[in-house]
């Protein structure tokens, strides 16, 4: 496992192969796009997908936290895939466990949930300069962390070889972070010129140049 | 009404068309009218609808007056295609208006509407024009046992096009629960064109129960078929490689001139695109009189082109596939293949849509699009002489269509396992079907699969005191709506912004363009505007200029009867023998083939290895057909790989495959370890269809007809909200937790039996290992190897180094964007 980081507005990111960012002088992990429950909603629909899916997802997150020791988790958003099911509860009973923890949602397009416990903060926006924390790009006076695209990236090579990756997308502006979730995919970005990239495969993030 | 007497009224019917009844024709009466079940043999335009909807009126005769009618369902007449629904339905209707028999005859399709549905529930016609979808649509509707207990029979029209595809199986699992609900014992009849394994055909439809007694007959009105080859007059100037052939155009105008009304077959609905467009702009003249049809334009349309053919008002139609079957247009006297048809029997079909009559000639030019396709165009000619057809294999235990069949049964007030279990034993699909795959199927509908409890909450079919039914009626009208077994790039209708449905584009096209940008459809250069609704919003432009959709399907694989005729005619040039005008004239090319690196005889198999800018290429010329290259070339990279860190992009056509690395292929030492070899070939299939994408591609098309991915429903407004995932991401989920699901088995072992029969394979690899193997480094790709190189067909990938390894080996060339975001 490898890490990499970057330097954004003078505060150091590490960028987490498990597709989480930590924010180091701080201790805030940020994570995107969960979408748990998701599971659960296709079994309701009668397309059996396992239950392990998403807790493989509650044991990355929670080795993250046991590894990296955060004060606080921001959660980017579409935490929660769709309609309340069984899969919540697994969810209520992690942060139980945690709740020395401050866990915080930004409250994203799928998150549809009419009550949250109070042990998770929901918002739309968190600011904590130099930086805006949005589940959906959103123009800041801060440098912008969002979600919500899943992001991913093609790599070329000779003899005509290719590879797409999820990734973490930095540019001057606003970051992109990758979903969180298993049972997520990715969708294409094309990054320009002086934009960074950072793929993950095989638990290493490696910056693209 | 004696059977004398009833062959008489059928008789003077045809005195009073002036038309003469075949043998054929009155042995299919007698056979029916005796109750037999059977298979009738006979090409289009043969009047094998008459063969078999005559007795059906007449048994009706023969026991009730003309206007003794109840409002039940007598006959189902299954058609693959729902433009024939529409003249076989009139074809019928005639007959029994002529002989004043109050019989309706209705038409169920995917273009039939609501009204006329509840029409037919109230009042149901005495028979009714159907396909397999519509059928097991109607199998989903609770009143169903009653609506159909009536039926006498089952006839199948072009089982030939059904049998070898999972409608053929959606069609003998309807049969196989017909037989049960019918108060009378069920006749069941097949048409079928003529195929490689007709007694085969014969058992797979009429099932395990009743095969041995039905009957075959085979009509004896043969067709005369001439093919002409259309030559480029330089071949040294015409292309190696290429599918369109446009540039033979000049050639292809005059046969139109010379003739009354020609259908223009090309194997692509882009390349109908084209090809209208580029004759257009050649003989402006023809406006008017040209036009086109595929089976992504609007259904009015292509009805408005049909007509017009019948009533020999259309000199050209440019056309895909979707004229391929049916009814014939009397007025074609030429038909004119573009690029190679894959298959004889497919050709000769096509040929037979010109010169009806008996003793008529069929005429069928042949364009080559590339110069290796005129060996195509010798190979097809000399199989049709010799009388060659191609076998359609029937499909065996497709666990996605018993899983949708299912669930079907269990919307339309449910299912008894074991009842349902004994009718599919009898199908020929299902008749090895192990109580296991059973078991599983009746797990995955009501559990999900697993006993482990991943499965919780999971809902779809209730077990209710041994009753297996649907409770939930949006998940019942979820399951309506996608009934079907074709499964299709998602697509989205066209429209004009002022009104006006044009037809379908594939979402992935739409999702690239811009508005403002322009493409052809139709035959027309559209303006895009905007998506509403899932539909495209268009308006006409002026423009000259525009991209042309391309629609998945793709292109279809040589047949192993094909790849066999073409393999015989290379050994017969090497012999000396150009006695085909075709092998004459890419004499030069062979030639050339010859000088730069070998042609192979039936004894050697060529290896040609060759270094370009993209790195290090091995062609392999094995003649197999593109399917048994696709498995054969992951069998021989895999074997690579495990001698050498190496990342192979694979490629192929029907000629040959390509392995191609970034680093120099250990191949001579791979040929010394036996590179073919039969021992532990299955296992290492198996790994290399995990290694590249092979299974995931065909997994997409069994967990939608098995209803795991919704493909939304164009124009019904309903929606699956949250239930939108990827086949890829389906496919991993189950890949990592439910290892044993058995649809994934099925992706697997489609690659291997859908895609080649086992012993084409085995056959293929053992040819191979009896050849010498003659292994070329040539300077430049020769002219064998070009056409693999540059067409890109299917590319596969298939590594043995670490990712994080090839990510920093690779020169990082990001896909950047340079438009602004």
């Amino acid at each position: 496992m490898s890490s990499a980081t970057i330097s954004i507005k003078g505060e150091h990111l590490t960028l987490l192969p498990e597709r989480a960012v930590f924010w180091n002088s701080k201790k805030i992990l940020v994570v995107s796009d969960l979408h748990l429950g998701k599971a659960a909603h296709f079994r309701k629909h009668g397309i059996p997908i396992s239950r392990k899916i998403h807790l493989t997802d509650l044991q990355i997150l929670e080795s993250l936290i046991i590894n990296q020791k955060p004060k606080k988790v921001i959660l980017l958003g579409d935490l929660f895939h769709s309609f309340e099911n069984n899969e919540w509860q697994d969810f209520l009973r992690f942060i139980e466990i945690y709740d020395h923890l401050e866990f915080t949602l930004i409250e994203g397009n799928h998150d549809i949930l009419d009550e949250y416990p109070s042990a998770l903060k929901v918002t739309p926006l968190l600011e904590l300069p130099p930086f805006s924390f949005t589940h959906i790009k959103e123009k800041s006076e801060h440098y912008n962390l969002s979600g919500h695209l899943h992001p991913g990236i093609s790599v070329r090579g000779k003899a005509r070889q290719s590879i797409t990756l999820p990734c973490f997308f930095f540019s001057k502006e606003h970051a992109l972070l990758p979903a969180f979730g298993q049972f997520t995919g990715v969708k294409k970005i094309r990054p320009k010129k002086e934009d960074q990239v950072f793929g993950i495969a095989e638990g290493q993030v490696i910056e693209l140049t | 009404m004696s059977n004398e007497q009833l062959y008489r009224i059928a008789e003077d019917w045809f005195k009073s068309k002036e038309w003469q009844s075949f043998d054929f024709q009155r042995e299919t009466w007698e056979a029916y009218l005796s109750g037999k079940s059977g298979l009738l043999n006979a090409p289009t335009g043969s009047g094998k609808t008459y063969a078999l909807w005559i007795p059906c009126v007449l048994e009706f005769l023969k026991l009730n007056e003309p206007y003794d009618v109840k409002p039940e369902v007598q006959i189902l007449w299954i058609t693959p295609l729902r433009a024939l629904a529409k003249d076989i339905q009139s074809a019928m209707q005639l007959f029994c208006d002529d002989l004043d028999v109050r019989w309706q005859i209705g038409l169920r399709t995917g273009d039939t509407t609501t009204t006329e549905r509840q029409k037919q529930k109230k009042t149901a016609p005495q028979a009714l024009v159907i396909t397999p979808e519509s059928l097991h649509v109607l199998l989903s509707q609770s009143d169903y046992p009653n609506y159909l207990k009536n039926v006498k029979s089952v006839i199948v029209d072009e089982w030939h096009e059904l049998i070898g595809t999972k409608r053929g199986v959606a069609t003998e699992l309807a049969i196989s629960r017909l037989k049960k609900l019918t108060e009378n014992k069920l006749k069941v009849w097949g048409i079928s064109a003529t195929i490689g394994n007709l007694p085969q055909a014969k058992r797979v439809l009429m099932g395990e129960d009743l095969y041995k007694e039905a009957v075959s007959i085979k009509s004896n009105v043969e067709k005369r078929i001439e093919v002409s080859s259309i030559m480029p007059d330089e071949v040294e100037k015409f292309p190696w490689s290429g599918y369109l052939g446009v540039k033979l155009i000049n050639k292809v105008l005059p046969i139109i001139e010379q003739s009354n009304t020609t259908l223009l077959f090309t194997n692509t609905r882009s390349q109908t695109e084209l090809w209208y467009q580029a004759i257009l702009k050649e003989a402006p003249d023809l406006a008017g009189v040209i036009a086109m049809h595929h089976g992504s334009m609007d259904q009015h349309i292509r009805n408005w082109v049909e007509d017009a053919l019948h009533e020999g008002k259309l000199k050209l139609v440019v056309c895909t596939s979707s004229l391929d079957l049916g009814v014939d247009f009397r007025p074609v006297d030429t038909v004119i293949q573009i690029g190679g048809p894959k298959g004889v029997s497919r050709f000769q079909q096509r040929a037979g849509r010109s010169g009806h009559g008996p003793g008529e000639l069929s005429r069928i030019f042949f364009v080559p699009t590339h110069s290796l396709e005129l060996i195509e165009g010798a190979a097809l000619r000399t199989a049709i002489e010799e009388g060659k057809f191609e076998q359609r294999k029937p499909l065996e235990k497709c666990l996605d269509v018993l899983v949708q069949y299912l669930v079907t049964l269990s919307v339309s007030g449910g299912f008894r396992p074991l009842e349902i279990l004994e009718e599919i034993k009898q199908t020929y699909c299902y008749r090895l079907l192990t109580a296991d795959e059973w078991n599983w199927a009746l797990e995955f509908i009501t559990t999900g699969g697993s006993t482990l409890g991943e499965y919780d909450e999971f809902s779809r079919v209730y077990n209710e005191d041994g009753v297996y039914k649907i409770i939930n009626s949006k998940a019942a009208q979820r399951h309506k709506l996608s009934i079907g077994t074709i499964v299709g790039d998602p697509a989205m209708s066209v429209k004009f912004i002022t009104g006006g449905h044009l037809g379908t584009v594939e979402e992935s096209f739409v999702s690239k363009l811009n508005p403002g940008d322009t493409f052809w459809f139709a035959g027309q250069n559209l303006e895009f505007m905007m998506i509403k609704d899932l539909t495209v919003l268009v308006k006409k432009s002026k423009r000259k200029s525009g991209l042309t959709p391309s629609w998945g399907g793709g292109r279809l694989p040589l047949s192993s009867l094909l790849s066999d005729q073409i393999r015989n005619k290379l050994q017969q040039a090497i012999d000396g023998n150009y006695e085909d005008i075709e092998l004459q004239k890419i004499r030069p090319i062979l030639d050339l083939q010859n000088r730069m690196s070998v042609i192979p005889d039936s004894k050697s198999l060529l290896i040609e290895k060759v270094e370009t800018e993209h790195g290090h290429h091995l062609f392999f010329f094995t003649f197999e057909g593109m399917f048994v290259h696709e498995v054969l070339a992951g069998l021989v990279a895999y074997r690579m790989s495990k001698l050498q860190k190496i990342t192979f992009s694979i490629s192929m056509n029907d000629y040959g495959f390509e392995l191609l690395s970034d680093q120099e292929i250990a191949i001579e030492e791979a040929l010394e370890l036996d590179l073919f070899s039969e021992e532990n070939i299955y296992q290492h299939i198996n790994e290399s269809i995990n290694m590249t994408e092979m299974a995931q591609r065909k997994f997409r098309d069994v967990a939608t007809i098995a209803g795991l991915i919704f493909q939304g429903y164009p124009g019904k407004n309903i929606k699956a909200r949250h239930l939108q995932a990827s086949s890829g991401i389906l496919f991993k989920a189950f890949k990592e937790y439910d290892e044993e699901n058995l649809l994934l088995k099925q992706s697997m072992e489609e690659v291997m039996t859908l895609q080649l029969d086992q012993s084409r394979f085995m056959e293929a690899i053992r040819r191979i290992n009896k050849q010498k193997i003659i292994l070329k480094e040539t300077e430049k790709p020769t002219p064998f190897a070009f056409p693999i190189l540059v067409d890109m067909i299917r590319r596969e990938r298939l590594s043995s180094e670490d990712v994080t390894d090839r990510i920093l080996k690779m020169q990082m060339q990001l896909e950047r964007s340079v438009a602004q975001d």
